[in-house]
């Protein structure tokens, strides 16, 4: 069993590098808080139950349990804003 | 400009599970299957696989966006809704600014991401479709012919896709359609899934804003989405089968537009299926291996291709699944007439490709071909419904 959080590549998405990322339980509520303050207020969609918040870099989706989350790069995503997406999931890569 | 995107309101057809845009039926199919059916179209040694995309789409958009105009647009507004057409349609962004010169830029563009994904290194353009549809908006809007060639490419390392026109080698001819007259047998015939809601996976996709965002792509369950006309697939796939076959080479043709559909089946529905929206809707509903056939098919009914329902399912061994109302049978007997053989090349593909996925093994590689699919009846050969049965390879 891995620790959390971990990911897990998504294969077939829209663009090589998708991964869900899996939160440890207590953590769920504070970093979704995080990302809101980084990158604005989350969207939901109810026909689907799911939630997301979308930047210019990339789009961070979940079922309305918050956990675990999506994370399709877009086109200008860059390596520095992977690394500032980590942090806020605290995510350490191996 | 607001007004304009009203101009493009879905409506959904629930009798005939179609999807009209601006007058216009669409199918919906990702990244994967567009690029991959191009691919095979323009990869055809002898044949004109460019000559096939781009005249279709001139053809298919010329109707298309001259159903979006109104009366009282100006010609700028007029490459405005042409523009807000094809980025609505999840294609990309469009810069039409300099268009009635002739030159066009994009800074997005659907068929880029689904070659990095399926055939990543390529560096020749691949928007040929863009091509076709600037060259019917022109005739649209001006009434002129023109081609338009693309000069760079996001493929090929440029910031932005560039489009330029030039003279026109010929017209551009309109899309041939006889009326074909046709009742599709009702869904009540068919037998339900027992934990799968079909209609309830329907209705909300259906109710799902799947147009293009601001870049104009649909990122959606995990794949990038469009809606394509059905009459550029139709045109694109009789055209390519009719021209292989003058060549000797018809069955390889239908061979690959299956194996196209197989592989799309298995990278589009595994993408879906692992997306938060797959989590969210389906998921909650699945009991067991069969409810994800379902739950595929349920997602399938929505997405334009006219529906089908699932009539026998051996787990793991074979399917029997019938279309009432396929977007490929309907459009052959409308584009040519009947036919002794079936037409439904990417719904015989796509079952044999979801039965892989669901109870196959390894990478789509090792899945492909681990299923075949045969199309026993078609409505191109005056049945009243195309019927497909799956068996393990």
């Amino acid at each position: 069993m891995q620790g959390v959080p971990y990911r897990e590549k998504v294969i077939a998405c829209e663009r090589g590098g998708t991964f869900k990322y899996f939160l440890a339980a207590d953590r769920v509520a504070s970093v979704w808080a995080a990302l809101e303050l980084s990158y604005g207020a989350l969207v939901k969609n109810d026909a689907f139950a799911t939630i997301e918040i979308a930047t210019d870099a990339f789009i961070v989706r979940s079922t309305v349990l918050r956990n675990p989350l999506t994370v399709f790069r877009k086109r200008a995503c860059t390596e520095a804003d992977i690394v500032e997406l980590h942090r806020l999931l605290e995510y350490v890569d191996d | 400009m607001g007004n304009i995107v009203e101009r493009f309101a879905l409506q959904y057809d629930w009798t005939k599970h179609r999807r009209v845009i601006a007058g216009r039926e669409v199918i919906l199919h990702c990244h994967h299957y567009n690029s991959r059916l191009q691919h095979t179209v323009e990869s055809a040694a002898g044949i004109d696989g460019k000559g096939i995309m781009r005249s279709s789409a001139a053809s298919v958009f010329a109707e298309h966006v001259a159903n979006a105009l109104q009366s009282g647009d100006d010609e700028t507004t007029k490459w405005s809704v042409a523009a807000r057409l094809y980025a609505h349609l999840g294609f990309g962004d469009l810069d039409m600014r300099e268009a009635a010169s002739g030159r066009v830029e994009a800074r997005s563009s659907h068929f880029v991401e689904g070659w990095n994904a399926g055939f990543a290194g390529r560096r020749e353009p691949v928007c040929t479709m863009t091509e076709g549809f600037l060259a019917g908006a022109n005739k649209a809007i001006t009434g002129k012919d023109v081609e338009f060639r693309e000069t760079a490419c996001i493929m090929s390392g440029a910031e932005r896709c560039t489009f330029e026109a030039r003279a026109a080698e010929t017209p551009i001819a309109p899309v041939a359609r006889q009326p074909f007259a046709f009742t599709p047998k009702s869904a009540d015939q068919y037998p339900k899934p027992k934990n799968i809601d079909g209609d309830a996976i329907v209705k909300a996709l259906v109710g799902m804003p799947i147009h293009g965002g601001a870049d104009g792509l649909i990122p959606a369950f995990g794949v990038y989405l469009a809606n394509t006309p059905a009459d550029f697939y139709n045109l694109v796939c009789i055209r390519f089968v009719e021209e292989m076959t003058a060549r000797g080479l018809g069955k390889n043709a239908v061979r690959l537009l299956v194996s196209d559909a197989e592989t799309c089946a298995m990278n589009t529905f595994r993408g879906i299926m692992s997306s938060p929206e797959w989590d969210g809707l389906v998921a909650p509903m699945i009991k067991d291996a069969p409810d994800k056939l379902y739950g595929i098919v349920a997602v399938s009914n929505a997405l334009g291709w006219g529906n089908w329902y699932v009539t026998s399912h051996d787990p793991s061994e074979a399917l029997r699944i019938e279309s009432v109302n396929g977007y490929e049978a309907l459009g052959f007997r409308e584009m040519r007439s009947e036919s002794l053989h079936p037409q439904c090349f990417m719904l015989r593909g796509v079952a044999a490709g979801i039965m892989a996925l669901v109870y196959g093994s390894g990478t789509v590689a090792e899945r492909f071909g681990s299923y075949a699919s045969v199309e026993n009846d078609c409505v191109c050969a005056g049945k009243h419904s195309c019927s497909f049965e799956v068996r393990r390879a």
